[in-house]
């Protein structure tokens, strides 16, 4: 279907500036895009070229000015990033999907209909097809940038944005740019960097030099408001809120199926723990044999779950996949219900597996329904908490050391409740609190839910 | 070069503070009211009829739990306030407040313990006022290293302020807990009606936590000074340099 709209300028950066730690990278950047304009931004390294492109996408906060897409929208506006296509430094891909399921990913968070279809456009005309279904992690350098460059132009984006989309691509890539770009977006409005103005020209773009934060020349930055009226495709409606959570949910499921990193790593920590743990209080086993199996459990269950959480938001982070959830059309909170989602299977199922462990290494009775239900409330406890205190790690240093202190001091509620069912249903104790304790664990799961889900959204865009 | 603001701890001699008036009229002030508070803790207060003289540690123990628990809900205004209105100024106000009610807990654990070891015999007692309290100041101080592990300023300022809403919810549960679990903690004598202190007690108690009060603002005032005049420090250097590598 195809329409037409008036030529509101596509990208707008009015006065923009940015600090990063002490330092302006950027002092009062203007520019502006026509829709269907293409514009290359050159410039020496540490110009500001990749922080300029990231303010554009709303990932970077500017201290002072203002960013809008299509005439008024701000990139922080879910729906404004429908129709938007970045490619940073680093193409956002998952090493342990293929080609054709990090595209299949890219189109259910964008909302693409007939996505196979266009998947397979895509592929074809970045040259991957016969890659399509090889694990991203056997690619090299050159075509993992192409496959960036197929997953930002996928949904037919109106704002293209993009970090040197010429690097690491052989001379052929590079050749075909302006061929994919054609066929891809041909329609949209392209702010790409570049430090070969070689690029700039073969892609048809006007040329906007950048020096130490400042746009060097055509000050004002006037659009090039070329056709009265540019054609354009009507965007993708984005997806509905639980359909882009549940699409991330499947793809980290996916993702630990394949790399088999968390849950195999864990379950074998906390066997580790059981045992060490029980040899430590091999003095106390005699009488107190059930109080220390409630005690081990309860406290590997609380060590998993922070190891896993640890690396919860750091290994997107890390990758630069975060970036590509942070420019997909959803609101961030849903990340955030997502990483706690997969951060409760695990560890409600690590949970679960300790329950047997220790049933068989100290021959006591914890395989029971009641200590099931709190291992599993707990699970979901303890996630809310820690995928809220993971984001907050995500760039600091020493991450591995931090987490913990920020982690587990919050998580003691959960720990008292299901040391307290646990021993209940051991009758160590009496069983009569054990609906308090429930409710305990309901209340920290609601209340800490309710906070990652408000609070995640700022943490985000730092 | 264009002008910029000076913050008050960078005026010369170490005394310049006070040349504010209105800095030395707080001082003043301070010195009046915790000379007082001394006076009437010592001397005014009569001795307890149980625990004799070693329940004075109530005028340094309560009015500084009070004073924590208030400068951790300043941290959760500051922070909200933050993330709503992005200015740094109350990013320092939840750092500043965050490091006094950090101070102010230590006080109030190491009172109480001393008073414990004293009373009960033991120092330390897995009490739920006193576990909520320690887990409490836990919290706090994990705000204070998660502000310490982030380099970029705007992202800590961020997370912080995320961290400082969040760590809000321990401060009722800390108030609350020696009424929704057993606890050997004293209840509430003051707030609770016939408490049962006598007059001369329950003023000097007033008194205690006026006093810890103005020394809560000056703390906060000086934090904040303090934390804007390294910032000022920090843009100074990078102007300077970028003046260099401007003349380079």
């Amino acid at each position: 279907m195809q329409t037409t709209r008036p030529t509101s300028p596509a990208i707008v950066a009015d006065d923009l500036h940015v600090r990063l730690g002490q330092r302006n990278v950027l002092r009062g950047v203007s520019l502006a895009l026509a829709p269907g304009e293409r514009m290359a931004i050159v410039g020496p390294n540490g110009a500001g070229k990749t922080t300029l492109l990231r303010a554009l996408a709303g990932l970077l906060r500017p201290r002072r000015g203002r960013v809008a897409l299509r005439g008024s929208q701000s990139p922080e506006d879910p729906d404004a990033r429908g129709g938007l296509g970045f490619l940073g430094h680093r193409p956002p891909l998952y090493p342990h999907l293929t080609a054709r399921e990090n595209l299949a990913f890219a189109a259910r968070l964008q909302g693409v209909t007939e996505g196979a279809e266009r998947i397979q456009g895509a592929l074809v005309t970045v040259g991957l097809a016969a890659d399509a279904n090889r694990l991203v992690r056997h690619f090299s350098r050159g075509m993992q940038q192409r496959l960036g460059l197929a997953l930002a132009l996928l949904a037919d984006p109106d704002v293209v944005l993009l970090d040197e989309p010429d690097a690491s691509l052989d001379s052929a890539g590079v050749d075909d740019l302006p061929r994919m770009l054609d066929a891809l977006a041909p329609r949209a409005a392209v702010l790409f960097s570049t430090h070969d103005e070689r690029v700039a020209h073969a892609l048809g773009a006007r040329i906007a030099r950048l020096e130490a934060g400042r746009l060097t020349d055509d000050p004002r930055k006037t659009p090039n408001l070329t056709p009265p009226t540019v054609p354009t495709q009507v965007r993708p409606r984005p997806p509905s809120f639980g359909r882009a959570v549940w699409a991330m949910i499947a793809k980290d499921t996916r993702v630990e199926w394949r790399a088999r990193e968390q849950v195999p790593t864990l379950l074998m920590f906390t066997l580790l723990a059981a045992v060490v743990f029980d040899m430590a209080f091999i003095a106390a086993l005699g009488s107190e044999v059930a109080a220390v199996a409630v005690g081990v459990l309860w406290i590997s269950v609380l060590l998993a779950a922070t190891l896993a959480g640890t690396r919860l938001f750091a290994t997107e982070y890390e990758r630069g996949t975060l970036d590509g959830l942070l420019v997909a059309p959803v609101d961030p909170s849903g990340i955030y219900l997502a990483k706690f989602t997969l951060l409760a299977l695990e560890t409600a199922f690590v949970g679960v597996a300790q329950l047997v462990f220790l049933s068989l290494l100290l021959n006591v009775s914890l395989f029971q329904a009641s200590t099931i239900g709190a291992v599993v409330l707990a699970a979901a406890a303890i996630s809310a908490i820690l995928a809220l205190q993971s984001s907050l790690v995500v760039s600091a240093r020493a991450r591995e050391m931090l987490m913990p202190l920020l982690a587990i001091p919050p998580a003691v509620p959960v720990l008292l409740a299901g040391v307290g069912i646990s021993l209940g249903a051991l009758e160590v104790t009496p069983a009569g609190q054990q609906g308090a304790w429930f409710g305990l664990l309901a209340v920290v799961t609601v209340v800490f839910l309710a906070l990652g889900t408000v609070l995640y959204p700022h943490a985000a865009r730092s | 070069m264009s002008q910029v603001r000076t913050s008050e701890l960078a005026r010369p001699g170490w005394l310049g503070a006070l040349r504010h008036p209105g800095t030395a009229a707080l001082y003043a002030l301070l010195l009046l009211s915790m000379g007082l508070a001394l006076f009437m803790a010592f001397i005014f207060a009569p001795a307890e009829r149980v625990q004799a003289e070693v329940y004075r540690l109530l005028f340094v123990h309560v009015p500084s739990a009070w004073l924590a628990f208030a400068a951790f809900g300043v941290v959760a205004v500051g922070s909200v306030m933050y993330l709503v209105r992005g200015k740094s100024r109350w990013d320092r106000l939840a750092l500043a407040s965050a490091e006094i009610g950090v101070l102010f807990t230590t006080l109030t654990l190491v009172t109480g313990s001393v008073w414990g070891r004293s009373v009960w015999g033991v120092w330390w007692q897995w009490d739920p006022r006193l576990t909520t309290t320690l887990i409490m100041w836990f919290i706090y101080v994990s705000y204070l290293a998660l502000r310490a592990y982030i380099d970029d300023p705007n992202a800590r300022q961020r997370m912080a302020s995320v961290l400082g809403i969040v760590g809000v919810v321990s401060v009722p549960i800390v108030w609350f807990s020696v009424e929704w679990w057993r606890s050997l903690h004293p209840t509430p004598s003051v707030t609770s009606p016939g408490g049962g202190m006598p007059r001369e007690m329950l003023t000097t108690l007033m008194v205690s936590v006026a006093a810890f009060t103005v020394f809560y603002v000056v703390l906060l005032r000086q934090r904040m000074q303090l934390e804007l005049a390294a910032t000022e420090l920090g843009s100074l250097r990078e102007r300077l340099h970028e003046r260099n590598e401007e003349s380079a």
